[in-house]
């Protein structure tokens, strides 16, 4: 370049100088310059720096490594070593002197200055290199302008010949640190403003939130008392006594370690309003003679409370007998032995609303709804502005309290199935109310069906009793929608009822399989609905499990000879050679009929088309402003990935059914999960590339493509091994954009020949249909 | 003739040991002279003080100082605009504060682009009339050789040709003819008589294309040599109309079996040819990027190995050669750096670093001992002794003994002060200023002097 070979002064360079110093320079040269980060490594730089202080030959064998990595294709690259080159013109004379020498080589490499040669691809490093070279070549010129002439000559030039206007870059970094500082003092505003503002809302609604929060709480308390109250009576009645103490210690211990387990809190009997456990938890030793007893246990008050009364007593006669005789006599062994009873795994704890608790029902169904929907977005917002923004301990605590509190409120209506009942039922509403017209509900009267009309309703004989725990939602469709309907979607994975003429004819099939027609004979007067699919399907065509599915074909030539094929004949055509009118030859010969026309005969075309299937579910991925996701989606929601179970909070809930919609679900949900969680959607590197290419602006696709390779490599799926280490943007895949791959797609040679002889053909058809049959063309 | 240059290099150690010598009588003056002139010519570098008043006109394609006054110095521009230098009168220009004691060669004369007279397209090439400054020629890619009347700027006469006009030359040593000989983009030389207003003989010998250089010799005033894109290098004598005197070929050079090569001067074409001082010799530098010496007698190639060139576009190289001292320098714009190297000894090759865009034109100036060159950066630099830092560090013990007159004399500091301060910055600048990495500033103030 310009007189200059580069390589070999950078090895004359290299030989004046000590070899080991050369090589630990140009290693460090290459780490600060593959970083790929717009500001260099301090530590590095430092040693770098000591290198170079030792000699000027250092010196210049530093400007020739830095001009080496100048020419590298990669903008990063150039710009980390235009600031490598800044650093080092501030200090060193030396440098300064080979540095002005070669400065249009520099200036050719940095800012463009030759028209045939631009930057290469990052283009936001490319555009900050620029105008960071720019602004050092300014400073440069204003401090040490004096003593190097090419420099002078060198900043004449961008100005005059290059039209660069170093007054605007020198008033725009005055302006610009002005401008700085006035969005510092701004943005101080801002969040002084905000947090004034929510520390006033927290003050006024505070209360507020406590109040509803304990009115839930009592509400609880009312409909589930809680086994500490039940121990703290005890304790508060009782006198000290050791055994019983020990009892109750560890049964206290072994309450905490159950009410944080769901499941063994869960255990609830169906009838009772109470939970069963607490009364069993709370009579310690009379546990066996309640499990041996059942869940037969008294579901009002009163009855807890002889419980309760029998419990004291036995811990009495207990405490006098005090040697645990009694207690082995029950076969419970001494009380530093435990024995965990499972208590069956009921899921479902739930609370029937009765006529007693309606009022306490509503009104913590109602607190529990502000809380969730109201209250615990509004305390998250809170909690991040007042993180962010820097607001006292205090006050952040405070916050935090109150989030606490909210949250063991929802939590404990949600393991009463409170919360989702009442989406449920809200959900219900919203998406039926344009389907269907209000019904009153069916509830009433949905078991006494009449048995001739069972049938009809799609119910089998043997579901005799109707079980009323049933949905009121899919007993409604089922009402309301005579022909087969069958649920599927991730949130009701259960099996319903299915009427369908399949399940019928089986029957038949069991009561008299030896001939169709029989069977079928036998269908038809006993079904009405039957008729016309019956009539619809053919007797020919086979009559297997998907009867209802097999389509109606009009009747057609392949049908008429369906018995004997062989006999199909074509119609053949007929063709006379000599069109003389009344010239014609003796016998013309019948073109036989091909074997295509033959088969186009036989061959049918039946389109299928698969019968619409609303979508029943939604995607209910937790959302950052704490509601579900509501989109729609049969497979996957474009923000939260495939559509997978969920609990009310939204978790993916893994030991569920997976729904027939993702059949892999189980391994590829916890994946896409994780990775949604951790990278947001709009962080997709591919994304962020395309747009920095079109604004010229970084938004950190480099940062993000480093974050999903991490973890994909953290993962071990990526194939990390083949791939370099380097930190630096991939160019490759930066220009691996869509319209790339699309063009490389459409031009590339194949294609084009293809598309080419595909065109030139029909040309050449068209050609020939036209003038094919004209002597004068088809000669040439 | 074993030199290219005249004389014996005579090594001169200090300027002292060489005028003690020829008081003594052991060095002749000429000699003492001419070894100062080669020793100064070496030194060559960017001058840190001097410069040429710009005119903001475009890339400067050629430069010419006049041989009679060697006073002015005449610039062609690339939007056909031409500028008058005066080169004797330095004057310092307080107004730059670019650096300190810059001294400026005022701007005496232009022609501006929008000037009636003014070539319409780019301007190729500018010469003085030999033997006066009243008279300059300027042709260029407006097809027009250019007569002017350097005291009013008007033009005295035009000449059109068909083609671009690469080069023209007049002879400097001519007394008994006026011709000017122009290259343009026809094979044929056309020799331009201003006496008669037209053109009077045509060269007809090169094979075709265009002539991209022409050189009357410095020696013989018949004598032309030319250059062009068929590759060869032609010596003339105008009085024959024959045809040319001598093609330069490398006659002794092998020939390859099987491959019947045309015997050129070059393997690209001729773009610059040059007479040495003496005339004997003729160099010539084509786009094969490589530069050759003939004998302008026998016209065989010399076996002189000059080094490689770069950059040599296809368009006239403007490049000159110094004819002063005992060993003659070259300068060659080569792309952004300008080559200089002794004729004698073509093997130590300087590389002028100090443009910012192609150079496109040299021209030394011999009385003031440097080297001006013009570049696409519309710049026109100068190239002097060191630098010119003698002249600085002249400057700085004058304000010295100045300052410590004024320290003695207890005065109020006076308007001088303030150069003091600059002084100090200068140096400053040129100092090494590791120490803020860590504090021990011990003595690793590495003072780079020069």
């Amino acid at each position: 370049m310009d007189g200059l070979d580069l390589g070999q002064a950078l090895q004359e360079s290299a030989k004046k100088i000590d070899q080991n110093v050369a090589t630990q320079m140009k290693k460090m040269i290459l780490e600060l310059t593959t970083t790929g980060s717009s500001s260099l490594d301090a530590n590095i730089l430092k040693k770098f720096k000591k290198f170079c202080r030792d000699s000027d030959d250092n010196v210049r064998h530093a400007f020739y490594l830095i001009m080496d990595q100048l020419k590298k294709n990669h903008s990063e690259v150039r710009l980390s070593a235009s600031q490598v080159a800044d650093e080092l013109f501030n200090r060193s004379h030396a440098f300064r002197e080979i540095l002005v020498n070669h400065l249009n080589i520099f200036l050719a490499l940095t800012t463009e200055t030759e028209a045939n040669k631009p930057l290469p691809p990052p283009k936001a490093a490319a555009v900050k290199m620029k105008s960071d070279t720019l602004k050092a070549i300014q400073q440069w010129y204003d401090k040490y302008g004096l003593g190097y002439r090419k420099l002078v000559v060198g900043y004449e030039y961008l100005k005059d010949c290059k039209h660069i206007d170093f007054n605007d870059i020198r008033a725009r970094s005055l302006a610009e640190r002005k401008r700085a500082e006035e969005k510092e003092k701004k943005k101080k505003e801002i969040m002084a403003k905000k947090l004034s503002k929510v520390l006033k809302e927290i003050l006024e609604e505070k209360d507020e939130i406590e109040v509803c929060v304990k009115e839930a709480e009592s509400c609880l308390q009312l409909l589930l008392p809680a086994p500490d109250d039940f121990l703290q009576n005890l304790g508060g009645e009782e006198a000290p006594s050791n055994s019983s103490k020990l009892i109750g210690d560890s049964y206290q211990s072994r309450l905490c370690s159950q009410e944080i387990d769901h499941k063994a809190n869960a255990l609830a009997s169906k009838s009772s309003n109470f939970c069963s456990n607490v009364k069993e938890l709370c009579d310690v030793p009379n546990r066996m003679e309640v499990d041996s007893a059942g869940e037969v246990e008294g579901n009002d008050n009163e009855k807890c409370h002889r419980a309760a009364e029998s419990d004291k007593d036995e811990d009495e006669s207990a405490d006098d007998e005090d040697d645990g005789a009694e207690e082995r006599l029950h076969g419970l062994p001494g009380p530093d032995r435990s024995i965990v009873i499972d208590l069956g795994q009921q899921d479902n704890l739930t609370i029937q609303e009765t006529t007693d608790n309606t009022d306490v029902m509503q009104t913590l169904k109602e607190s529990s709804k502000v809380i969730n929907s109201n209250f615990l977005p509004k305390v998250t917002r809170w909690l991040e502005i007042l993180s962010k923004n820097g607001a006292k301990d205090a006050d952040i605590k405070a916050a935090i309290d109150l989030k606490v509190q909210l949250e063991s409120a929802k939590q404990k209506c949600v393991e009463l199935k409170l919360i989702s009942m009442e989406k449920r039922t809200l959900k219900e509403v919203d998406s039926d109310e344009e389907d269907f017209e209000d019904v009153p509900e069916k509830e009433g009267f949905e078991p006494g069906i009449p048995s001739h009309l069972r049938k009809e309703y799609g119910l089998d004989q043997s579901t005799s009793t109707v079980k009323p725990k049933q949905e009121p939602s899919l007993q409604k469709a089922d009402s309301s929608s005579s022909s087969s309907y069958q649920v599927s979607g991730p949130s009701k994975p259960k099996k319903t009822c299915q009427w369908s003429l399949k399940e019928s004819l089986k029957k038949e099939y069991v009561a008299d399989p030896t001939s169709l027609a029989a069977a079928m004979a036998r269908v038809k007067p006993e079904s009405l609905n039957d008729e016309e699919s019956v009539t619809e399907s053919k007797p020919s065509s086979n009559q297997g499990d998907g009867i209802s599915k097999v389509p109606f074909v009009p009747f057609d030539v392949d049908l008429e000879y369906w018995e004997k094929p062989d006999e199909m004949e074509a119609p053949s055509v007929v063709k006379y050679d000599s069109l003389h009118r009344f010239w014609t030859p003796h016998e013309f010969e019948s073109e036989k009929p091909s074997q295509q026309a033959l088969s186009a005969l036989k061959t049918r075309v039946v389109t299928f088309v698969g019968k619409f299937e609303p979508v029943k579910w939604k995607c209910r991925a937790p959302m950052p402003n704490g509601k579900l996701c509501e989109r729609m989606d049969r497979y996957k929601c474009p923000f939260h990935g495939k559509v997978i179970a969920r609990d009310e909070q939204g978790n993916p809930q893994l030991d569920n059914a997976v729904p027939s919609t993702s059949e892999n679900g189980k391994n590829e949900t916890s994946t896409s999960a994780d990775d949604i969680e951790a990278i947001p959607p709009w962080k997709d590197p591919e994304l962020q590339r395309e747009i920095e290419l079109a604004t010229g602006k970084d938004l950190g696709s480099a940062r993000s493509q480093k974050e999903l390779d991490k973890k994909l490599c953290g993962k071990g799926k990526g194939k990390g091994k083949g791939k370099k280490t380097s930190k630096l943007t991939d160019i490759k895949a930066c220009q691996n954009t869509v319209q790339k791959r699309i063009g490389n797609r459409i031009f590339n040679k194949g294609s084009m020949r293809r598309v080419c002889a595909t065109l030139d053909s029909a040309d050449y058809r068209r050609v020939r249909d036209k003038f094919g049959n004209q002597f004068h063309y088809s000669l040439h | 003739m074993k030199s290219l240059s005249f004389g014996s290099h005579w090594p001169c150690s200090s300027v002292i040991h060489g005028l003690e010598g020829q008081r003594s009588g052991l060095v002749r003056p000429l000699q003492f002279q001419r070894s100062f002139s080669t020793y100064f010519t070496e030194q060559l570098e960017l001058s840190r003080h001097k410069e040429v008043q710009s005119t903001y006109y475009g890339a400067v394609n050629d430069l010419d100082v006049d041989i009679t006054e060697r006073r002015y110095l005449l610039s062609g521009y690339s939007d056909g605009s031409i500028a008058l230098h005066d080169l004797q009168n330095l004057l310092e220009s307080p107004d730059s504060s670019n650096f300190i004691d810059s001294l400026t060669y005022k701007l005496v004369g232009t022609v501006s682009a929008g000037n009636r007279n003014a070539h319409k397209r780019s301007i190729e090439t500018v010469q003085w009339y030999p033997l006066d400054t009243g008279i300059f020629t300027s042709s260029g890619t407006d097809r027009i050789l250019k007569i002017w009347d350097a005291n009013r700027l008007q033009t005295a006469e035009e000449y059109s040709f068909s083609g671009i006009v690469h080069c023209h030359h007049m002879s400097p040593v001519a007394t008994k003819h006026t011709l000017v000989a122009v290259g343009t983009d026809s094979s044929v030389v056309k020799l331009v008589d201003p006496r008669a207003g037209s053109a009077t003989h045509c060269l007809r010998g090169h094979r075709e294309g265009a002539v991209r250089a022409v050189r009357w010799s410095n020696t013989d005033e018949f004598i032309l040599a030319t250059g062009g894109i068929d590759n060869f290098a032609m010596l003339w004598d105008v009085r024959t109309a024959k045809g040319c005197l001598m093609k330069m070929q490398d006659k002794g050079c092998k020939k390859k079996s099987g491959y019947q090569r045309v015997d050129t001067t070059h393997d690209g074409s001729v773009n610059g040819v040059e007479f040495t001082p003496s005339g004997h010799h003729l160099l010539t530098i084509g786009t094969d990027q490589k530069m050759y010496a003939w004998d302008t007698l026998t016209g065989k190639k010399q076996k002189t190995r000059f080094p490689t060139l770069s950059h040599i576009k296809r368009r006239s190289v403007k490049f000159c050669l110094t004819n002063e001292g005992s060993e003659n320098f070259l300068f060659i714009p080569t792309g952004s750096s300008v080559t200089s190297f002794g004729l004698s000894c073509p093997g130590k090759v300087r590389r002028l670093y100090g443009h910012y865009n192609s150079v496109n034109c040299t021209a030394y100036h011999a009385p003031g001992q440097q080297m001006l060159s013009g570049g696409n950066d519309h710049k026109i630099l100068v190239w002097s002794v060191r630098g010119d830092l003698d002249y600085g560090a002249f400057r700085y013990e004058q304000r010295e003994v100045i300052r410590q007159r004024t320290l003695k004399e207890e005065v109020a500091p006076r308007d001088d002060g303030t150069t003091v301060v600059e002084d100090g910055q200068a140096v400053a600048q040129l100092q090494d200023t590791w120490s803020d990495d860590e504090e021990d500033a011990d003595g690793d103030k590495k003072d780079a002097d020069r």
